[in-house]
């Protein structure tokens, strides 16, 4: 017990606690919230869940990658540089439009929204609606996109092109192409 | 914490937000340049349900002028909380845009990414005006990104198992990078990523290293006599992160000054004559 009250008579939360108490319920309350979020695994931010790559990842025999291009052919080339949030920005939402569109158009959390938790939360039903995804946002995204391209390469884009493109690795570390589909072509 | 020390702390976590948001802008990723995306991914994230139902993405994304006044604001908060870092208006204003703005392109990315995670948190001390308050405030700062790393290390290992897994490294390498290597075979990198998958050793033990230098983040809960070795873990995490997982998460390094001492800060204030 001396152990324990040694350890709380130098801690941080007690120095927080006889400067300030207000201070000190915030932090509390901050700390619980970081950790509880890890148990009932529902990310709140900004308490979130720090579990990037925890899942394992096995080498596979092939992956599936995306391809655009546009006008003539030329290639979107998404350089290994920098521009990581214009890299996500290009295939995020590209990548959420496509499996949607894959599916049966309708945003996955529409379904879920809409048919379970607005059925258990019977008090938030009317707010879902803003919560999801509509047909017309996804009509809308091909001429986003292309709008959004344009502006990046900076050159009109009249057409684009996004293949799926089916890659191998081989021993020696080289990837080569197995098949290609064409995904997606905007005009 | 003396008025001297906050300055130069303050000017340093500021700066180095900006020099990110300036990125971010340079690349068409804020709102001024996103030409008004149509679909979002909220998640069940509630922070996300409230900024969507209080239609901030109405006023900031859909409405041009709306966008511009945002990105606007944005940047000259974060001037003026530089030039007058004492103003806690300014830091005040500057953190919440910068929340909004990291909501706003998380919300429109459809992938809620953490790598801005540190710049929503880190200037709360500074909402502070009282010195000894807000040095207790930055000193939780610091206990904070201790604990992102060892939560992390945690999910790795008890929670997750991929710690555990012989071939994590090269996994997770092959379906991040197979990309760069298709479209960019000629390149040195290229070459080395090359190399690396023949030797698929390097990649799985350089993935355990990594874990643990997350597990060693913990030894900061305890004492503060590491710090000077433990400010470089991260910065070795996210270096190796981005060139073996093509994970770009230097934004979050700014929770890296919490592990500098006030010694350090003055060395720097000598060097850059910042709070003048």
């Amino acid at each position: 017990m001396k152990f324990f009250k040694n350890i709380f008579k130098n801690s941080y939360f007690r120095k927080l606690y006889l400067k300030d108490k207000f201070l000190f319920g915030f932090v509390l309350l901050f700390t619980v919230a970081a950790i509880l979020v890890n148990f009932t695994r529902l990310e709140t931010s900004p308490f979130f869940l720090w579990k990037l790559y925890s899942e394992r990842y096995y080498p596979k025999e092939e992956y599936n990658i995306y391809e655009i291009r546009f006008n003539d052919g030329d290639l979107l080339d998404l350089k290994h540089t920098w521009n990581s949030p214009q890299h996500e920005f290009l295939t995020g939402p590209l990548d959420y439009y496509l499996s949607v569109k894959a599916k049966n158009g309708m945003d996955p959390w529409q379904n879920y929204l809409e048919n379970y938790w607005a059925v258990k939360h019977q008090a938030f039903k009317s707010i879902v609606h803003g919560l999801y995804n509509h047909a017309s946002q996804f009509e809308a995204f091909p001429q986003w996109y292309r709008k959004y391209l344009s502006q990046i390469e900076k050159k009109d884009i009249k057409n684009i092109y996004v293949l799926n493109k089916k890659i191998r690795f081989e021993n020696d570390g080289t990837v080569n192409e197995i098949s290609s589909d064409t995904l997606l072509v905007i005009k | 914490m003396s008025s001297g020390q906050r300055i130069i702390i303050t000017r340093c976590i500021i700066i180095y937000i900006l020099c990110f948001l300036l990125l971010r802008f340079i690349e068409y990723t804020t709102p001024s340049r996103l030409l008004s995306p149509p679909l979002f991914n909220l998640q069940l994230d509630i922070t996300y349900w409230v900024y969507a139902l209080l239609g901030i993405p109405e006023i900031i994304v859909h409405n041009p002028i709306g966008a511009v006044i945002f990105d606007f604001l944005l940047f000259l908060t974060g001037i003026f909380a530089i030039i007058f870092p004492l103003n806690r208006y300014f830091v005040i204003s500057f953190t919440l845009l910068t929340i909004i703005y990291v909501l706003t392109f998380n919300a429109f990315a459809t992938h809620h990414s953490h790598s801005m995670a540190g710049m929503m948190v880190i200037l709360l001390p500074f909402w502070v005006a009282d010195n000894e308050k807000c040095f207790l405030l930055w000193q939780g700062i610091r206990y904070y990104t201790c604990y992102i790393y060892s939560i992390s290390f945690i999910w790795k290992t008890f929670i997750g198992s991929s710690f555990f897994n012989w071939e994590q490294g090269v996994g997770t390498f092959k379906s991040n990078l197979v990309d760069y290597l298709y479209h960019n075979p000629e390149t040195l990198l290229s070459g080395f990523y090359r190399w690396c998958i023949r030797e698929e050793w390097f990649l799985n033990i350089g993935n355990i290293f990594i874990v643990l230098l997350e597990g060693f983040m913990m030894i900061g809960f305890f004492t503060k006599k590491y710090d000077k070795i433990l400010f470089w873990f991260p910065i070795i995490i996210h270096v190796t992160t981005y060139f073996f997982s093509d994970v770009l998460f230097f934004e979050l390094l700014v929770l890296d000054f919490s592990l500098l001492n006030m010694n350090q800060f003055e060395r720097m204030n000598a060097r850059l004559k910042w709070n003048l």
